[in-house]
């Protein structure tokens, strides 16, 4: 699929790996502990947050950037 | 319990809250400045939060029961698929957002090019929704018999009134998205606020009320470390995995998640925002479910389930009240969403298809959307009050997110994989909904699991695992098998190049105003499209007899836009009357002329882009000649101005249309050229007949072929002007001759006949009498022979022609006169040829060039007529003793009206048409020596029309005669 912003998809598919590795790969055992505090969970959740406010925040960086008149 | 609200109260309050979320709805669209809030970006990451129904708000809580914190699976994935926007929701925006399609079934169909596609997604996806509807019923129902059990009877049905009417009431007036309609978004948005609002305060509360704050919270931990382990441990053990799939595909494939993704608002800032809003909300919504999961084992009434623990774990009324409220928002917002989704896939892909094109289907639309939602929510209750009460809300909801799961191979080949066909999802659809009515729906009616077999058998499986793998791994096997051992159609190949390029201008051949209020005429009636036509001519500022195909382009895209949901991509192209979007390339080419005027002006190097393209197609509009291009299914896409002059047909009218749709006499020629040897010429009678050449050339890419269409009536008819002239000046310079040679037969029989009149009883009268008739039977051949050389030819009368016949024929009608019989006349027939020629056009061919030789000769004159050398030609060699040609004439000897003789005597055309009548015979004519000087014409015995134009002439010739340059 042609995307007008192919480094905003490889920066998507990055954090969406990491992501993936973190909350849904056997790795989760790392976290996923009888003695992890209660709020870990909710923790890593607010990771995630925090990585697609950084997608978005890039994109709309971009789009604030130069207009070129062939855009 | 007697203070809690009742199911009286309960539905009141129901009842009461949905009207305020009706009015909001209103009166942000009545409010410009509520009307951009409504459209910001973040409000629609707050309106995906209907994501969180009361399965989220009641059932997370009994899941975590069940299965810990897996229940947060079934968010985290929603989390993970945000994170993946700009790979997937995007690209699907965009398809949809250019195709205007209103659902999944829409993307499916089109994507598919196929109805029955279509008809399949949507009654799986009905089938697959209803327990998920049933689940919001079962939630309420739940929740109102634990408050105030005197009504649980009554308040599922009556909650289902409630529903309906408030689907049928607001929902319907969402039918049309529109962007100047963002009231759903503004109220899902609100509704989402109020359930975070809800479950916020439940759980402070509880914290509060039950631990005495986080510090006792964790105080109780300590004390209970089974609390925390029981769910932790499935996140290792259980489904997490398949849990956090079905999250993933849901977040963006259920219904009501398409619906307000990617139809209300599907543009990029929107989306954008949708990254990190969605999974914000999610988890604030699930952040208290844990503490009131605690607090409910501590406080709520023994055997109460613990899907209900978000009401019961206060004790509080106040809090109860809020924590209903929350749960009616999270239904009704699921219901409402999912209703519309659901009923724009029924109606379009399963009740129209269905009727017959009249009239009535248009009109009641709206009504028929109406029952189908209602339908669908009662159809929820049904299945509620029907199906046995097995498992929790979440097993249900699992249940819905199974069959959805389902379309993902589909979408698979709507955005990577061009080669995906309808077979291909067809078979995984039904292999993968096979394992997902065994494994996933029939056990929540009571019937055995695969997954419970599996168990039985000893094997220590997850069920919702074997379910998740079996189906989407049967479901992709067969996807790809399907769709390997066929390839896929023309139009499913083109839809999947569009999919994958979804900003390709959108195409179809534009109709004018009238065509459109014609096809519209089918289904609204003559005076509904003549409303509809007129309304959106007005809206467009698009005048009523607008030609422009750019502006009709507009009116077209208006039309289909408005029809699209309410009847579906498909039913809507093709009630518009714009055909399969791939078969584009003549309206776009059109559209292309068309750009300056349209509404939205390009930019940039667009603009420069757009510039070029006009002029390219104004020069070719321009043309003089004829010019039909096809695409590769044989269609036509390029119509140009002069082919509508010589056929009459109109480039509108005949766009993409196949060569065998063309009227009679041209779609038959135009196949003929196409399919022949590439060049033909024919001729037309009528009043005005017409004289065609026809040329054909492959074209490498984007078009089959294109065919040049040439009107040389005129130029034929200059040609036979200018060779009947020469012939005329022929006679001339033979008339001397002739005259001589009448005279001397005339002065025998002069001689014989006043002999007779003196001796009229002579005996040898009668041998006398033969005398003169002889003499007069000599006169006769020498005017028929000029005759029938001065006979103004009517076209290529073609025939077999005895070219030593001819050959004598030609000698006589030169040797007439004084000079030629003076000369030594070789005559040398080898042997007795016969070619397909023009009698009258060669023997001109033969006299040009004996009166020229006869007149340069000095004492002889030489004609030989022989096979040529390969047997393929007969050549006849002409040769005189005269002085020879100069150097200078030599190059120039073809040339129209170049002659070397003096002035009067020669019109310089006889040889220039000598060469133009050859070469239409397929032959040549050269001046083979200039000392002595020899013509030589070959000819081909047998002749198969004339000679491609395009020929280039030989190096030693001389360029074509003059009709090409009438």
């Amino acid at each position: 699929m042609a995307s007008p912003d192919p480094d905003q998809r490889a920066r998507a598919a990055v954090v969406l790996a990491v992501a993936v590795a973190l909350v849904a790969s056997p790795a989760r055992v790392i976290w996923a502990r009888p003695e992890a505090p209660w709020w870990l969970p909710f923790a890593l959740w607010g990771g995630l947050c925090v990585g697609g406010a950084w997608l978005a925040a890039r994109e709309a960086g971009r789009r604030r950037g130069p207009v070129h008149d062939d855009e | 319990m007697s203070d809690m609200p009742g199911g009286v109260l309960a539905v009141a309050a129901a009842a009461l809250y949905l009207g305020l979320l009706s009015l909001i709805a209103v009166v942000v669209e009545r409010c410009p400045r509520l009307r951009r809030l409504a459209r910001h970006p973040i409000s629609v990451g707050l309106a995906l939060g209907v994501y969180a129904t009361s399965w989220t708000f009641y059932g997370g809580v009994g899941f975590a029961a069940t299965e810990g914190y897996n229940f947060l699976a079934i968010s985290v994935g929603v989390a993970l698929s945000c994170l993946a926007i700009p790979l997937v929701w995007r690209p699907l925006a965009r398809v949809v957002r250019a195709r205007q399609l209103q659902s999944a079934a829409d993307l499916l169909a089109y994507r598919y090019q196929s109805r029955a596609v279509g008809a399949a997604v949507a009654v799986f996806m009905v089938a697959g929704l209803l327990p998920y509807l049933s689940l919001q019923m079962r939630a309420i129902a739940d929740a109102a018999r634990w408050l105030g059990d005197a009504s649980y009877g009554w308040t599922g049905p009556a909650f289902a009134i409630l529903l309906s009417l408030f689907a049928m009431g607001l929902g319907s007036r969402y039918a049309e998205p529109r962007p100047d309609r963002p009231g759903l978004l503004a109220a899902l948005a609100v509704e989402s606020g109020v359930k975070v609002l809800a479950i916020t305060v439940v759980g402070a509360v509880t914290l509060s009320d039950v631990f005495g704050g986080l510090d006792g919270l964790d105080a109780w931990l300590a004390a209970h470390p089974q609390a925390l382990a029981d769910l932790y441990r499935p996140v290792v053990d259980g489904p997490w995995v398949p849990l956090t799939v079905l999250a993933f595909v849901a977040a963006f494939l259920l219904p009501r998640q398409f619906h307000v993704a990617f139809v209300e608002r599907g543009d990029d800032p929107g989306l954008r925002h949708v990254m990190w809003v969605l999974p914000t909300l999610l988890l604030l919504l699930h952040l208290p479910l844990p503490i009131i999961y605690w607090a409910g084992q501590i406080r709520a009434p023994v055997g109460a389930p613990a899907d209900v623990f978000v009401l019961l774990a206060s004790e509080r009324p106040g809090v109860r009240a809020i924590a209903f409220l929350g749960g009616i928002s999270a239904s009704s917002a699921m219901i409402l969403v999912c209703a519309v989704a659901l009923s724009g896939m029924v109606v379009n892909h399963l009740v129209l298809p269905l009727q017959p094109a009249r009239g009535w289907i248009y009109q009641r639309l709206t009504a028929l959307r109406r029952l189908v939602m209602a339908g669908l929510v009662f159809a929820g209750l049904a299945v509620h009050l029907l199906a046995p009460r097995a498992g929790t809300l979440a097993d249900l909801g699992l249940v819905s997110f199974t069959a959805v799961l389902q379309l993902v191979p589909g979408i698979i080949g709507v955005l990577f994989w061009t080669r995906a066909t309808r077979r291909g999802f067809v078979w995984g659809l039904c292999g993968g909904g096979l394992i997902w009515l065994l494994d996933a729906a029939l056990p929540q009616l009571g019937g055995p699991s695969l997954g419970g077999a599996l168990r039985a058998a000893g094997l220590d499986v997850d069920h919702r695992s074997v379910t998740v793998g079996l189906s989407l791994g049967l479901n992709s096997l067969l996807f790809a098998i399907g769709s390997l051992t066929a390839p896929p159609r023309r139009a499913e190949a083109r839809a999947a190049t569009f999919c994958r390029d979804p900003d390709a201008p959108p195409g179809g051949a534009v109709q004018g105003p009238d065509a459109l209020r014609r096809r519209l005429a089918v289904v609204l009636g003559p005076e509904g499209a003549r409303r509809q036509i007129d309304r959106f001519l007005t809206e467009l500022g698009i005048a009523a007899d607008e030609r422009r195909p750019a502006e009709l382009q507009r009116l077209s895209a208006r039309v289909e836009r408005a029809l699209s949901g309410l009847v579906g991509p498909l039913a809507a192209r093709a009630l518009v009357g714009r055909g399969d979007a791939p078969a584009a390339l003549a309206a776009e080419l059109r559209f292309v002329s068309g750009q300056g005027r349209g509404a939205t002006p390009p930019r940039g190097m667009q603009r420069a882009l757009a510039r070029v393209q006009r002029y390219l197609a104004t020069v070719l509009d321009e043309m003089p000649v004829g010019v039909c291009a096809l695409d590769d299914d044989g269609r036509v896409v390029v119509w140009n101005r002069a082919l509508t002059g010589i056929t009459g047909l109109d480039g509108d009218a005949v766009a993409d249309s196949a060569l065998a749709d063309l009227p009679d006499p041209w779609g038959h020629m135009l196949r003929e050229v196409r399919d022949g040897s590439g060049f033909i010429e024919r001729s037309l009678g009528g009043r005005r007949p017409r004289i065609l050449r026809l040329r054909s050339a492959d074209l490498p890419e984007e078009a089959a072929a294109v065919l040049v269409v040439e009107d040389i009536t005129a130029r034929r008819q200059l040609r036979a002007q200018a060779a009947h002239q020469d012939r005329l000046a022929s006679i001339g310079r033979l008339a001397a001759g002739v005259a001589h040679e009448i005279r001397n037969p005339l002065t025998g029989i002069l001689m014989v006949a006043r002999n007779l009149r003196l001796e009229p009883e002579a005996d040898d009268a009668a041998e006398r009498l033969d005398l003169v008739i002889g003499e007069a039977k000599r006169i006769d051949a020498i005017v028929r022979t000029l005759l029938g050389f001065s006979r103004e030819g009517d076209g290529p009368a073609r025939g077999a022609v005895d070219l030593a016949a001819l050959v004598e024929d030609a000698v006589k009608l030169v040797r007439l006169g004084k000079r030629a019989r003076a000369l030594e006349w070789r005559v040398s027939i080898a042997d007795p040829l016969t070619i397909e020629a023009d009698r009258q056009a060669l023997r001109q061919v033969l006299v040009n060039l004996l009166a020229n030789a006869r007149d340069a000769a000095g004492s002889w004159v030489e004609i030989a007529l022989a096979a040529g050398a390969d047997g393929a030609f007969a050549e006849i060699r002409i040769t005189d003793d005269g002085p020879g040609v100069s150097p200078d004439a030599v190059e120039r000897i073809f040339e129209p009206f170049f002659t070397s003789k003096p002035p009067g005597e020669g019109t310089g055309l006889g040889l220039a048409v000598c060469h133009r009548i050859v070469d239409e015979h397929r032959g040549h004519l050269e001046l083979l020596a200039d000392l002595p000087t020899t013509f030589r014409v070959r000819l081909p015995r047998v002749s198969s029309g004339p000679p491609p134009p395009s020929d280039p002439p030989l190096p030693s010739q001389p360029p074509p005669p003059p009709e090409d340059e009438p």
